[in-house]
């Protein structure tokens, strides 16, 4: 049985590309087939992030349009032969694929992967219903800011509206540091703001603009963030993995330092 | 100057969650927050009649409630901290 997951967030920039890219990955390491999709047409990124961007022949709007065959457009990834990629196309817009298009597409993706992971372009347009059409559940994706937390609740609201099965939030970005002084909402009150079930919560960390150079998403490495991205993927195939702790202990020095701020 | 400039922006977490919860209620209800303001300040004139009421601390909220046929249906809630029970002496 095959599992349709969007990958989405309403507002840009809070990470749905580099969610997928290590979703995907990481469920690859686990061992599964899996095919990404990058939807977002007109603005191509996916293939940059998983580094796979001169390998382009044939794009979505290719085979929606019957230009080649699936297989022509997929491409494998460079570290795991079980891992596919379907890039979106740079020089077309949005409207070039409608969501019937899309939804067929998928099903007929569905008896050859495990997991297909579509990442969703940012807003609530077009390219949003397409994105959406075919899931079977999904990953709204959010920092710990009002303001992608408030499109992240109309998105949730949207989702709901279109009875998609299964929605869970990805909260990206914690600051522990910040949440330890009080200066970033935490992953628990996020959660309890949008009152959706919370998949996994990512680190702010280096590594993954360092990862995004090199176009090796770090799924599966020792870093932090390579670490939660994998346990997202853990609870994917079913197992049941404790939540990484990111509201950070607080050290007897700097308790004690945030007793001297504070008097 | 301030001394601890710090200090001043400390708990902006706190802030970021009061402000969204207030933004949210109003998308999630179609109401803008000054009608919310107004609902406010009214209930404030007609609560301090018979108590005096904490006016800093006083949270309004519409929430969206499950319904009998599954659905939601929005509902107000008024959290006002009284700070005196007694009536003023006007009735």
């Amino acid at each position: 049985m095959s599992e349709v997951i969007v990958i989405t967030s309403g507002k840009g920039g809070v990470g749905k590309t580099t969610t997928s890219a290590n979703v995907g990955t990481g469920l690859a390491i686990l061992g599964y087939k899996v095919v990404l999709i990058d939807t977002d047409i007109g603005l191509r990124n996916l293939d940059v992030v998983m580094g796979l961007e001169n390998r382009i022949v044939y794009n979505l709007v290719d085979v929606v349009e019957g230009n080649c065959r699936i297989k022509q457009a997929l491409i494998k990834d460079k570290r795991y032969p079980n891992l596919y990629l379907l890039p979106s196309a740079q020089t077309r817009d949005k409207s070039a694929v409608s969501p019937g298009q899309m939804k067929k597409l998928v099903s007929d993706l569905r008896g050859e992967f495990d997991y297909i992971l579509l990442d969703c372009p940012a807003g609530i347009e077009r390219g949003f219903k397409n994105a959406v059409a075919g899931a079977d559940r999904a990953f709204v994706v959010t920092t710990p800011e009002v303001s992608a937390i408030r499109d992240a609740d109309r998105i949730i609201g949207l989702l709901e509206a279109e009875d998609m099965g299964e929605i869970d939030l990805i909260v990206n970005r914690v600051r522990m540091d910040m949440v330890r002084r009080g200066d970033m909402m935490s992953v628990g009150d996020v959660v309890d703001i949008l009152s959706v079930n919370m998949i996994g919560a990512i680190p702010d960390d280096e590594d993954i603009v360092i990862a995004t150079n090199q176009g090796e998403p770090l799924a599966g490495s020792d870093s932090l963030s390579g670490q939660a991205y994998m346990n997202i993927c853990r609870r994917i195939v079913g197992e049941s993995v404790p939540f990484m702790n990111l509201e950070g202990s607080r050290g007897l020095l700097r308790r004690l330092s945030g007793l001297l701020k504070r008097a | 100057m301030k001394l601890f400039p710090r200090l001043h922006r400390r708990n902006s977490g706190e802030l970021a969650k009061k402000r969204l919860k207030a933004v949210l209620s109003a998308d999630r209800t179609d109401c803008s927050p000054e009608m919310i303001e107004m609902v406010k300040e009214d209930l404030v004139v007609t609560v301090s009649k018979y108590m005096e009421v904490d006016q800093g601390g006083i949270e309004i909220q519409i929430r969206q409630e499950d319904a009998a046929n599954g659905r939601k249906k929005p509902a107000l809630y008024a959290n006002i901290p009284i700070l005196n029970m007694g009536n003023k002496g006007i009735f």
